[in-house]
């Protein structure tokens, strides 16, 4: 598909940022990100094409508006639910869960 | 507002990918010690000074360099590189006439095995975007200027072939170890966005 | 679910997209061909600014897990895969910045044949 990630030959980016140069993980959030991605795909729950494809398809905007790990975290989100590995609710409802402990350790 | 910047609080994306991998784990999808073992390689086993001691092998042994460019998995293999994103891999080989540079314009594909992870540029629109149609540009942005008389390749990773530009070898070099040679290979040379340093800056 | 001790084997093994299929290549290097234009909706590896254009076959890499299936819960369906060169100028004429080429490996399924000269 021509989507937003089809961009070679685009005109109007800019030039490149090249203070950027970092290839640490930024936050644990990053490498925690790009590690069960990797194990995902070890454990077969989805293929690199199909990880790439979710990729594309995330909303132009917020793809480019967003990080490069972040679009791994949405592809991530994308498959595991699609494919059944956990359910929306089950997913939202750890959010929640994981969200009230950091709030009791912060209170 | 560069497109680095997230657009949910970090808190947020750390509670996303938490939530993730205690699932995951609590399915008996991921080992959760398998996650400290990928960071530490990614982040502090895999990186360029890999791909710099290929290429100072290469300088420094003719018939390497032969089978280097032959067959780049399997010289590889020679030296205990291979592996995940470098299961295909392609030497390119800079010369008078050709300089050559990667990039993935549809995703960010990058040769990890030899220079580990991808720094942010790579990924970034502006380099995907511009790299394929206005390469001299781009490089001049990196302080690389090619004249005329050489022709610029930018190979494009857009399956699982995976490529590494060999630099030519810096002069005032002769009989220098393979060491030494190293030390004068960035990580921006093996992209083709640089050139090795000089003799005279070691 | 890959354990812990086995992670190190496994980066160091990867995940090879190589196969063996029974049909020949239809290309060799050296062969002048077409991109096609199908603009598909679904994934596809063969980049927006590379469709509908002429390239010349420069290598050939083997045959190869092709994505628009694989990602496509089609199974891997492999098919031969090129290294094709395609001039600046055909890629963008008059807004090229100098001499050079871009090369993108294609399946076949992506290419026709050129003009026989």
């Amino acid at each position: 598909m021509r989507s937003i990630a089809d961009m070679g030959g685009m005109q109007g980016f800019g030039p490149v940022n090249r203070a950027h140069d970092d290839t640490r993980f930024k936050a644990e959030w990053e490498a925690k990100t790009f590690a069960v991605n990797i194990l995902s795909l070890a454990a077969g729950c989805f293929n690199i094409d199909e990880s790439r494809y979710s990729m594309e398809r995330m909303p132009p905007g917020e793809y480019l508006n967003t990080s490069y790990y972040e679009h791994w975290l949405y592809s991530l989100e994308d498959l595991l639910i699609s494919k059944s590995v956990f359910s929306q609710e089950e997913y939202q409802a750890r959010i929640a869960e994981l969200a009230a402990k950091e709030d009791d350790h912060a209170a | 507002m560069s497109h680095d910047d997230h657009t949910m609080p970090p808190s947020t994306l750390a509670l996303r990918i938490k939530a993730i991998e205690t699932l995951m784990v609590e399915k008996g999808k991921i080992d959760p010690g398998a996650v400290t073992e990928i960071v530490d390689i990614f982040q502090n086993k895999l990186g360029p000074r890999i791909g710099a001691g290929v290429v100072a092998r290469a300088w420094s042994d003719p018939a390497f360099k032969v089978r280097l460019l032959e067959n780049g998995t399997e010289a590889l293999k020679e030296v205990g590189v291979s592996g995940l994103q470098g299961e295909a891999m392609i030497i390119l080989e800079n010369t008078p006439e050709v300089h050559n540079v990667i990039v993935c314009t549809l995703c960010s594909c990058y040769p990890w095995t030899v220079l580990g992870l991808a720094p942010t540029w790579y990924k970034s629109a502006p380099y995907r975007s511009r790299i394929v149609i206005e390469p001299r540009s781009v490089l001049a942005e990196f302080g690389l200027k090619i004249t005329d008389d050489r022709e610029v390749r930018v190979y494009d990773s857009n399956a699982e072939i995976r490529y590494m530009v060999l630099p030519e070898r810096p002069a005032g070099t002769e009989g220098w170890s393979e060491e030494e040679l190293a030390a004068l290979v960035t990580r921006d040379s093996m992209i083709g966005t640089g050139i090795p340093l000089a003799a005279s800056t070691i | 679910m890959l354990p812990k001790e086995m992670v190190a084997i496994a980066m160091a093994t990867g995940a090879p997209t190589l196969r063996a299929i029974e049909t020949a290549p239809k290309f060799k290097p050296g062969d002048d061909i077409r991109t096609t234009n199908d603009n598909v909706s679904t994934h596809t590896r063969l980049p927006g600014y590379a469709r509908d254009k002429r390239g010349t076959v420069v290598g050939y890499e083997g045959a190869h897990i092709f994505p628009d299936a694989h990602s496509a819960g089609r199974g891997e369906c492999p098919d031969h895969l090129y290294r094709v060169r395609f001039d600046s100028e055909t890629l963008w004429g008059k807004g090229s910045d100098g001499p050079g080429a871009v090369y993108l490996s294609l399946w076949e399924s992506y290419l026709l044949a050129g003009k026989v000269s």
